[in-house]
């Protein structure tokens, strides 16, 4: 198995992060942490976790949850039905292939997805990244982009929008999004509903390329957690969350990084030079959380006329959730419920049949789930490191 | 949208390159980071965000087979050849550092 193979290649790192995880972990349930609960904020870091069995891996008194960390998930309704009516409209609308699918709350005209859009006749092409949207639409009429995602996606937008490469016809449904004010949201209402507070911060690795630690640093500092900035594989997790509970155990805070392979303290300096000069950050509605305080960046400046929003007058999205009736990812996103607590899970709700937006892009938590149940490969890797007694005994 | 898919980097032009993903797939992508040609880089959405070692783009080439394999057969086999390729061209070069050997220390 390629995934043992690839633990067994670091076997003896992996090994080690597990001993010390579970030391620290006995150490602070000896000093009355019931329980750790830790929460990452990306959907592959969701993956690994899953895939891996590191749920397994860990103490029970250490609780792994997913924060929000799809940025196809959190897409407001109002942007997929912006750019529904726009492609109904015969505006050709590029988009990135996990927001094919993503539902709108509200159908437009019967088409409640850009792929019905095209269904019905819609000029919808889906592309790998802006620059190749921004090729194309040389020899468009006129054309949006569906611009959604985190700070790793928005210098694909800046770079050339700042260089003058995008045709005037090509406008922009800006749709994108800052995880550490998300990741401040979500801590905060655990908090607010009465539940187990989040102790620590994974923080995301591909994100943290561009924006650099810094950023996770200052959060963690205000709210006074640890946080490490983790890498994708089961060993770059196990590192960080032995990192988190020691820095737990000995009452430190502030961001340490263990994905020094891409990420440095200040990030991309050249990347993030082209946001602020192309965006300006504003507050953002997030699908499911509602607004959030400087959450989202916004054109500004002689960039406004890449605006599609103000070129078509479109409504911008509000304050309101925007999720389907009976659907729990509003909660599953914010950490507050796992996907199996949503009645919906598996039954109405599918990966082929996704019912809400956790459920459609590969990096929702719902589909993560949906693919992998619940045990993955933590017994061969608990085998393999020499771990099989314990968890047995926890049976 | 959070993965990030290793690639070697062919050709620079600008602020494009053109780069392998191995197993035949070829992809223009916008360089956020710089890179010349024989460099590894991180792909994400269409853009070149950061730059890793050989073996270092293997290890995450193996992480994300494993995980691919559960998603979509052809991104698995895609991989598979891509992880074959880098493992034959590390094969002639000098011995790789050891596994785990860029984590931080605890």
């Amino acid at each position: 198995m390629e995934a043992l193979q690839a633990l067994l290649r670091s076997r003896e790192l992996a090994g080690v992060a597990v001993r010390l995880i579970r030391r620290y972990a006995s150490e602070l349930a000896a000093r009355g942490f019931a329980s750790v609960k830790l929460m990452n904020f990306c959907g592959t870091h969701e993956w690994t976790t899953v895939h891996f069995g590191i749920r397994s891996l860990v103490p029970p008194n250490v609780e792994l949850v997913a924060g929000p960390g799809c940025p196809v998930c959190i897409t407001p309704s109002a942007c997929v039905e912006a750019a529904i009516q726009l492609a109904l409209d015969g505006v050709t609308v590029y988009t990135f292939g996990d927001a094919y699918r993503l539902p709108a709350l509200r159908p437009v005209r019967g088409a409640r997805s850009l792929i019905e859009a095209k269904a019905a006749g819609g000029d919808v092409r889906v592309v790998y990244g802006f620059a190749d949207a921004v090729r194309d639409a040389r020899s468009a009429r006129e054309a949006v982009f569906l611009a959604i995602g985190f700070e790793t996606t928005a210098p694909s937008y800046a770079l050339p929008l700042a260089k003058g490469l995008v045709p005037p016809n090509l406008k922009l449904i800006t749709a994108l999004r800052l995880t550490p004010p998300a990741a401040k949201r979500a801590i905060a209402a655990a908090v607010e509903r009465g539940l187990e507070p989040v102790r620590g911060i994974i923080a995301p690795g591909h994100v943290s390329t561009v924006t650099g630690a810094e950023p996770w640093d200052r959060l963690a500092r205000e709210l006074g957690l640890p946080a490490v900035v983790s890498g994708f594989e089961p060993v770059d997790l196990l590192a960080s969350i032995a990192t988190l509970l020691r820095m737990l155990a000995e009452g430190r805070v502030g961001a340490e990084v263990e994905y020094g392979r891409l990420v440095t303290w200040e990030g991309n300096v050249a990347a993030k030079k082209l946001i602020a000069e192309v965006f300006e950050v504003a507050d953002a509605a997030w699908r499911g959380l509602g607004v959030i305080p400087e959450s989202g960046l916004e054109l500004r400046g002689p960039y406004r006329v890449h605006d599609a929003w103000e070129e078509y007058g479109l409504p911008r999205p509000g304050p309101e959730g925007d999720m389907p009736a009976g659907c729990r990812c509003a909660d599953v996103i914010l950490g507050l419920a796992k996907p199996t607590d949503c009645p919906l899970f598996m039954k109405a709700c599918t990966p082929s049949k996704p019912y809400g937006p956790c459920m459609v892009s590969s990096e929702g938590t719902c589909a993560i789930w949906a693919r992998f149940g619940g045990g993955g490969l933590a017994d061969a890797v608990a085998e393999a490191l020499g771990l099989r007694q314990p968890l047995d005994r926890r049976g | 949208m959070c993965w990030g898919v290793p690639a070697r980097v062919l050709e620079v032009e600008g602020f494009e390159a053109v780069v392998d993903f191995g197993g035949g797939v070829r992809r223009r992508v916008l360089l956020l980071v710089d890179a010349a040609p024989g460099d590894y880089v991180v792909v994400h959405a269409g853009s070149a965000i950061g730059k890793v070692k050989p073996e270092e783009a293997l290890e995450i080439l193996l992480a994300l087979k494993e995980v691919a394999e559960s998603l979509s057969p052809e991104a698995a086999e895609a991989l598979d050849k891509a992880i074959e390729e880098l493992r034959s061209s590390l094969a002639g070069a000098a011995p790789s550092k050891a596994a785990g050997g860029s984590h931080q220390a605890f």
